[in-house]
């Protein structure tokens, strides 16, 4: 199976709240994920993807509001339109769709952070190392 | 239209009138049953084996002969519907399970079959079963839907409403007055009526009860989807009389 | 540019992350990095003297970044900011790396553990080299407080809040105050008449100067943040001029439409127009207009000209400091569960119903009587709708084996001869004198049988309960004249809607979640948002009325501060790069990107920025810039991120 770099973007008010959740009730995940912590999941300029990848990710993770929950009322949706023409973009550079990710976790649901986070580096691990560089 | 058919072991033995009104419904429907060629007895009462591979692989070798016609398979048996629905979830949905399973298949199944009850095939065909309805009774009807159809939630065929109203829904659309009973989908006491009959009687009669009190002075027919709920509560009461639903419809259209 | 000195501090948490996180190793890797000057462990570093090292280095190393790698930044950061403005930096050169919630609290392998930490951290240490001075804003707050819900914790905090001297509006959507604490006949375990102990904080709240009492009134739309709120207000058409209406009632005495009573939950009927209850405050007259057919009688009879059947909804905008949430629950619909026969047998009630029958003015004047009979077999069925997956509650509701116990007890009293049996799971008399009262009652010869009923039928004109009875071990079934449901507690549909307009979390169960289930239980994930009461999750009326305490407490905290400081944490843009393309403006939900048409730029207002993010990741020149999370400090995190040896 081998190693795999994630680049994991969590907003701070659903997602990294859920992450941290999962980390009070002591849930375990996948070690690869690595979160870094944004204000709104719209933050994300899709350049930062095209970087991870460049850079050397296999996978790229994004963790959202659930529609009409963004605490900005919604950024997330910008993300969500961000993401699909972005897949479409990937898709053209030979990058497989599902090594980017975009999924809504809420504060409160620290089992479904676990759950999708582990899910998602399977996912990366059976599809191997991108090998951009 | 024409369908792969499975009708189980029941429904050619002791459910034979529920197979024969079947096949002459689905006549008279224009729908063309043809039965699965090598058919395996689905092993819908092996359930209390631990050994979870070979609880499937009746249903499964049915589905794998359905693979090499169709995508499609009607059958009318309740235990059957539910045996087949659960295996393939089961196939599709345990990895390590499917793999022991298919040790012992020829092939593997490669897509999911669509598994369609009878029952679906008449909803799409009111209007003309209304057409053909020579004579319509003055009895109510109180549909019983039984346990295996209704179970697991979301997955069985009246599985979505924790108050199904299907069967209902179809005989008051060809003109009937249904009854509308809270112990429609009780357990009827099922294989039970093999080895300690007290409890099936006591079901029945709590069902009977039910039918009763819902019912008031309308004198009240019952119609069942299951070959097991027919033989219990035709054989362990006597104040109601019982059809399988494709029974009735086939009295109704033939007139008698 | 002065040079980057960074301090890293490495917490061990107890063994919380150094159990997990070979700590030693963390930092001897980190002190390799560039610009890092000190970097230490420490055991707790949240602590006094923790914090003291932090202060202590700054001084002695010249630092000008720290990064701190410890528990959750959503847990300790505003406390390290602190640290470090105490020591004189500016408090937006803290990083944190979240090394525990995120790391040693959710890792199985020590090795792995170890490596996303020193991952955590080093980018958390390029990110604090790309870190600049911001400086906070303070912004007056608007000493007036909205709570929404007159039930009996809304009542409280508003209360509160005005005793402290601070304006209230209080806001209501029934046409009374008094919430579901008014429905009910007496409370457990004290058997208090609820009603006598609520009417006097009922009628304080029209006393007190400082509250203004909005009944039949609805939050329409919310917008603004901590200290300065706008809300709008749907003043719903009540149909009678509440200040010429004397409650004397002739208009209700000639109204033809009956219709069924929300306040005796449906078993009696009230009239188009009507009063809920008679101790309604305020005590006037209300049309219900969806059932009034408009024949003008009332209008006719009123001899103080009060009726007008062409009112209409109002919509009243206030600027308010904080708002408190109180709006409470509804009950759990027993319907979902068919198989008690809820709906289809006249003689299976909900708690609430139940509650009505037995109050001196509900539809049965206190007697309890079932199909006009007095019953002589009474069952109760405890968590009816909680505890229970199929349904999607599987939460426990608290108050409902006390509510059980007080009507069963009340029944003895009334009907002592009544044979009374309660179903339940366990008992749960957690409380102040509970305990001692449910021994009360079970002395008073109420049968206690451990079972979950599984259906109720009808055999004859009897109902009959079947369960099993687990300490005998049988199936039983109990025959009953009446059936009382335990029903549980569940959020408010509209609770549900509010949440949406003030941007509330959830919990898991749907209650309105607080900002530590431990710590801050009156606190909403929004700032100057509190919340108290069963709308949070279920409870019993003292601790509603602590809830609303602590909530009033906080917002009489705020406004005694009466400023509050802004985070800085916005955008601004770059004029030399902006072309003024406009595709910022559209995308902003503050409407904070203003067209300057004299420089034929962009501008952002600083007053209505909230600091998103989505403006600077849509520049196609990449003008905006949003500080503390620019483009270069996430960037260097990603890079970071992927760094290999």
């Amino acid at each position: 199976m081998g190693r795999v770099k994630i680049v994991g973007f969590a907003c701070n008010w659903c997602c990294y709240a859920g992450a941290d959740l999962a980390g009070t009730s002591h849930l375990k995940y996948a070690p690869e994920m690595r979160l870094i912590r944004v204000l709104c999941s719209g933050r994300i300029d899709p350049k930062f993807i095209l970087e991870a990848f460049k850079s050397g990710a296999d996978g790229v993770f994004i963790g959202a509001c659930h529609p009409g929950d963004c605490h900005y009322q919604s950024g997330n949706l910008k993300t969500i339109k961000r993401v699909m023409l972005l897949k479409k973009y990937l898709k053209q550079l030979g990058i497989e769709e599902e090594r980017l990710c975009l999924e809504f976790i809420s504060a409160s649901e620290g089992e479904r952070f676990q759950k999708v986070v582990n899910q998602f580096v399977e996912k990366i691990k059976s599809l191997g190392p991108l090998n951009w560089k | 239209m024409r369908y792969l058919y499975y009708p189980g072991c029941t429904l050619k033995t002791t459910g034979k009138v529920f197979d024969d009104s079947i096949k002459e419904v689905a006549k008279v429907l224009d729908i063309e049953l043809k039965e699965l060629t090598n058919w395996y007895c689905c092993q819908a009462i092996y359930t209390p084996l631990n050994d979870a591979p070979s609880l499937i692989l009746g249903a499964m070798r049915n589905l794998i002969e359905t693979q090499r016609e169709d995508d499609k398979l009607v059958t009318a048996c309740a235990a059957c519907y539910n045996v087949l629905l659960r295996a393939q979830n089961s196939y599709f949905q345990d990895q390590l399970l499917k793999e022991r399973v298919d040790a012992y298949l020829e092939e593997e199944l490669r897509e999911r079959i669509k598994i369609i009850h009878f029952f679906e095939l008449l909803e799409e065909k009111v209007e003309l079963l209304n057409s053909l309805i020579k004579k319509r009774n003055s009895f109510s009807l109180a549909c019983y839907y039984g346990c295996l159809l209704t179970r697991p939630k979301g997955i069985a065929l009246f599985s979505n409403d924790i108050n199904p109203q299907r069967l209902e829904n179809l005989f008051s659309k060809l003109g009937f007055n249904i009854i509308d009973f809270g112990f429609k989908t009780r357990c009827c006491g099922s294989y039970l009526t093999y080895t300690k009959e007290e409890a099936v009687k006591d079901c029945v009669e709590k069902i009977v009860l039910s039918i009763e009190e819902a019912a008031g002075n309308n004198n009240c027919q019952i119609l069942t989807t299951c070959p097991l709920c027919q033989f219990n509560l035709e054989n362990y009461q006597n104040k109601y009389q019982v059809f399988y639903f494709t029974q009735f419809l086939l009295s109704l259209i033939k007139g008698d | 540019m002065a040079e980057i000195r960074i301090g890293v501090y490495v917490c061990h948490c107890g063994m919380n992350i150094a159990g997990v996180v070979d700590v030693k190793r963390v930092v001897d890797e980190i002190k390799k990095m560039k610009n890092v000057v000190v970097a230490r462990d420490y055991v707790y570093m949240c602590s006094d003297p923790g914090q003291d090292l932090i202060k202590k280095d700054i001084k002695e190393y010249n630092l000008n970044r720290v990064v701190v790698a410890s528990c959750s930044p959503r847990m300790h950061e505003p406390t390290f900011r602190n640290t470090i403005k105490e020591a004189g930096l500016n408090p937006y050169l803290l990083e944190m790396a979240n090394i525990r919630e995120q790391d040693s609290w959710v890792t199985e392998d020590k090795e792995e553990a170890t490596k996303k930490a020193i991952s955590l951290v080093r980018i958390a240490v390029l990110r604090a080299s790309l870190l600049e001075e911001l400086y906070e804003k303070e912004v007056t707050v608007i000493p007036r407080a909205l709570v929404i819900g007159g039930g009996i914790a809304g009542i409280q905090a508003a209360l509160d809040i005005a005793n402290a001297g601070y304006e209230v509006y209080l806001v209501e959507k029934e046409p009374s105050i008094g919430g579901h604490m008014a429905q009910l006949e007496k409370t457990f375990p004290t058997l208090d008449c609820s009603a006598c102990i609520l009417t006097p904080k009922m009628v304080e709240v029209t006393q007190n100067k400082n509250i203004k009492l909005m009944t039949y009134c609805e939050v329409e739309e919310v917008s603004g943040f901590v200290g300065n709120f706008k809300v709008k207000i749907r003043q719903k058409a009540r149909g009678v001029n509440p200040d010429l209406c004397t409650a004397c009632g002739s208009c209700s005495i000639i109204c033809p439409v009956y219709v069924p009573n929300e306040f005796d939950c449906g078993l009696a009927p009230r009239k188009a127009i009507y009063r809920p209850f008679p101790q309604a405050v305020p005590n006037v007259f209300t049309i219900s207009f969806k059932d009034c057919v408009q024949c003008g009688l009332c209008e006719w009879n009123c001899e103080n000209f009060a009726i007008n059947l062409n009112d209409k909804d109002k919509i009243i905008e206030i600027d308010v400091g904080a708002i408190v949430v109180a709006t409470g629950y509804e009950e759990f619909d027993p319907r979902l569960k068919p198989e008690f026969g809820y709906g289809r047998y006249k003689e299976v009630l909900t708690g609430l119903e139940f509650e009505r029958i037995l109050n001196a003015s509900g539809p049965t004047f206190g007697e309890i009587k079932i199909n006009g009979k007095v019953p002589k077999s009474i069952v109760f069925i405890h968590c009816v709708g909680s505890r229970d997956e199929q349904v999607g509650n599987p939460y426990c509701s608290r108050v409902c084996c006390m509510y059980i116990a007080k009507q069963a007890h009340l029944v003895k009293e009334r009907l002592p001869d009544c044979k009374v049996t309660v179903f339940y799971i366990d008992v749960r008399a957690f409380g102040k004198g509970f305990e001692e009262f449910y021994t009360r009652v079970k002395d008073e010869g109420v049968i206690y049988r451990r079972g979950s009923p599984s259906e109720i039928y009808k055999r004859g004109d009897k109902l009959v309960v079947r369960s099993e009875d687990t300490i005998l071990g049988e199936i039983i079934e109990e025959e009953a004249d009446l059936v009382v449901l335990g029903t549980g507690l569940v959020p408010r549909k509209e609770t549900l809607e509010l949440a949406k307009k003030l941007k509330l979390s959830l919990s898991a169960d749907n209650f309105l979640l607080e900002a530590h289930p431990k710590l801050r239980p009156v606190d909403s994930n929004i700032d100057g948002v509190y919340l108290c009461g069963c709308c949070q999750g279920p409870k019993d009326i003292p601790d509603s009325v602590a809830q609303a305490k602590g909530a009033a407490s906080s917002v009489i905290a705020l406004f005694n501060k009466r400023v509050v400081t802004v985070e800085p944490i916005q955008a601004y843009v770059r004029e030399d790069y902006c072309s003024g393309c406009h595709i910022c403006e559209g995308l902003c939900p503050y409407s904070a990107l203003e067209f300057d048409s004299e420089k034929r730029v962009m501008r952002v207002n600083e007053a209505l920025c909230r600091g998103c993010g989505v403006c600077p990741s849509a520049c196609p020149s990449g003008a905006i810039v949003m500080r503390h999370y620019t483009d270069e400090q996430i960037e260097i995190q990603v890079g970071g991120l992927l760094w290999e040896e």
